[in-house]
């Protein structure tokens, strides 16, 4: 047997093992987050107030590819939609042709990169995003001899003269090949409640990710006091309205007797 | 929807000085001058039956002061006031579901409008050529037989009446009606029902309605708001507000001008309303189609 051999070092065995470990668990840790997108609101949360002049929805975003394209899409709160179309009946011009449209956003805003795969129209509306896809499979005819195309642009139109759809897209900017902002404008008018800000990602023209996050916009102040009153405590909302009118016509009642 | 403030309380003003100077409640001008400012036509009437309220309690406390409120038959006429108005409320609520409630609003004010003007108008001009002629003749018809058949009689002592108590519930309904579905006290109505199809003393008339008209307006509001959420108390306030303002106003121009004149300028006015709402419907609207979000 030959005496010279060096004894194994256990301890740089050991080390080298609870790297090779630590490395492994740290493969496992990046495979459970792989994914390359990631974003973040600037706040999450935006007081309406009684001077509201409409907010910003700021994005903040980080993709960990830089062959990949990103697109933020953000809904409002949802409502049943009517679009009544007139028609003249006896001279007068009465609505006469309705179609519903179930669950509509009240608010509807999307950014893109510049990626060649936003000209995909079909993508873009299988993924859900831009007002083709919004709209589409959402009229509901009361009859069906109807044809819902000038009615889904009556109501888009609508909105945009609202400035609660867009027109165009917004753009994505990309502070670096891996940063990138957007901001949304929220019009005055814009409804309060819960909205959603999903983000895409796209890679190789395909749809790769996608990720969900909500943002609450909420009135604050009398204004909000009396909104949320009317909506919820429609009853006590009735009779305090009642109280105050009785208040000032007795108001007014001692001023008319008085001269 | 966004109107301005200062335009609301104007139109406050401006109605509340027509009522200053002729005796009226205005009601009838309020909600079609709301819709011509853009208001859409449920919210107009919706806030216009809180207005109601205030501008009834305001009328009602000097004629109860002399005493002048007949409160039992007020209370049968309220009865049945609050079943007219839950019949306008359903009928209301349908016409909104269907699409229709914009067009029956104003349907329903060419008409009124279009009778209540050319009445005074012919009233007016008839007064002015001939003055102290036909009021007297008018004063009280004798009731129909049909009425005095009717069962559930009632003696109102107040008014000297023995009469069925259908006749004045029915009476209350009609206006009850009016109230929700079109935010008029309905005073147009009730004070020449009340003297010539109950016959009631007119000293009674006025401050009688008003007692009336304020609890029917005051249940349409509190149903409006559960059911329709069309009232919209900002919006009611600033009417209010201006209404104080223009009424004063108004009783003090009213101490200026000849009654039978007034009546002719105030129906011209009425039907200037009327026939801007006939316009409105007739016209080719500039966008054909109408959002609803419901």
């Amino acid at each position: 047997m030959r005496r010279n051999l060096k004894p194994v070092p256990y301890k740089a065995v050991g080390t080298v093992l609870f790297v090779f470990l630590m490395a492994l668990l740290g493969t496992g840790q990046a495979l459970a987050k792989s994914k390359v997108l990631s974003i973040e609101l600037a706040f999450d949360h935006i007081d309406v107030t009684s001077g509201f002049s409409g907010a910003q929805i700021e994005v903040f975003g980080h993709r960990r590819d830089k062959y990949t394209d990103v697109a933020i899409v953000v809904t409002g709160p949802e409502k049943n939609i009517t679009v009544w179309r007139k028609a003249r009946i006896l001279g007068a011009w009465i609505n006469r042709y309705a179609v519903r449209f179930r669950k509509m956003p009240l608010y509807y805003g999307y950014a893109v990169g510049d990626g060649e795969v936003f000209n995909d129209k079909q993508l873009m509306k299988s993924s859900g995003i831009g007002l083709d896809s919004l709209i589409a499979g959402k009229a509901e005819l009361k009859n069906p001899s109807i044809n819902a195309t000038n009615h889904e642009q009556a109501l888009i139109s609508s909105m945009q003269a609202e400035h609660v759809y867009p027109v165009e897209p917004l753009k994505i900017n990309y502070i670096n090949d891996y940063f990138f902002r957007t901001h949304f404008l929220l019009p005055a008018n814009a409804p309060t409640g819960t909205y959603k800000i999903r983000s895409f990602l796209f890679k190789e023209g395909k749809l790769a990710e996608t990720d969900i996050d909500t943002l609450k916009v909420e009135q604050v102040g009398l204004n909000a006091f009396i909104y949320g009153a009317a909506h919820k405590h429609e009853a006590l909302y009735g009779i305090f309205c009642v109280v105050l009118a009785l208040i000032s016509g007795w108001f007014v009642g001692i001023l008319r007797i008085r001269p | 929807m966004s109107v301005p403030i200062e335009s609301i309380v104007i139109l406050g003003a401006f109605v509340g000085f027509i009522s200053g100077v002729f005796g009226v409640g205005g009601g009838f001008l309020t909600t079609p001058l709301l819709i011509f400012m853009g208001i859409p036509a449920p919210v107009a009437v919706g806030t216009q039956s809180c207005q109601l309220v205030a501008s009834g309690i305001g009328g009602v406390m000097g004629y109860w002061r002399r005493g002048n409120v007949d409160f039992l038959i007020g209370s049968v006429m309220l009865i049945g006031g609050l079943i007219g108005s839950s019949i306008g409320m359903i009928f209301f609520r349908v016409l909104q579901y269907i699409g229709q409630i914009d067009l029956v609003i104003s349907l329903l004010y060419i008409v009124l409008l279009g009778s209540i003007g050319l009445m005074m108008l012919f009233e007016g001009f008839f007064t002015i050529l001939k003055p102290k002629s036909v009021r007297s003749e008018f004063n009280r018809l004798k009731s129909p037989r049909l009425i005095a058949k009717l069962p559930y009689k009632m003696r109102f002592a107040r008014s000297k009446l023995y009469i069925s108590v259908l006749v004045p519930g029915g009476i209350g309904m009609f206006s009850g009606f009016l109230v929700s579905v079109m935010g008029v006290g309905g005073g147009f109505f009730l004070v020449p029902a009340m003297i010539y199809i109950l016959g009631m003393p007119t000293l009674l008339v006025a401050g009688t309605s008003l007692y009336q008209i304020i609890f029917t307006s005051a249940f349409s509001v509190i149903m409006h708001a559960m059911i329709s959420q069309t009232v919209d108390f900002v919006l009611a306030f600033y009417l209010i507000a201006g209404g104080v303002i223009g009424v004063k106003f108004g009783v003090m121009v009213s101490r200026r001008i000849t009654g039978a004149r007034a009546r002719v300028i105030l129906a011209l006015m009425v039907l200037a309303v009327c026939l801007q709402l006939g316009i409105k419907l007739f016209i080719e609207p500039s966008n054909l189609f109408e959002v609803v979000v419901q």
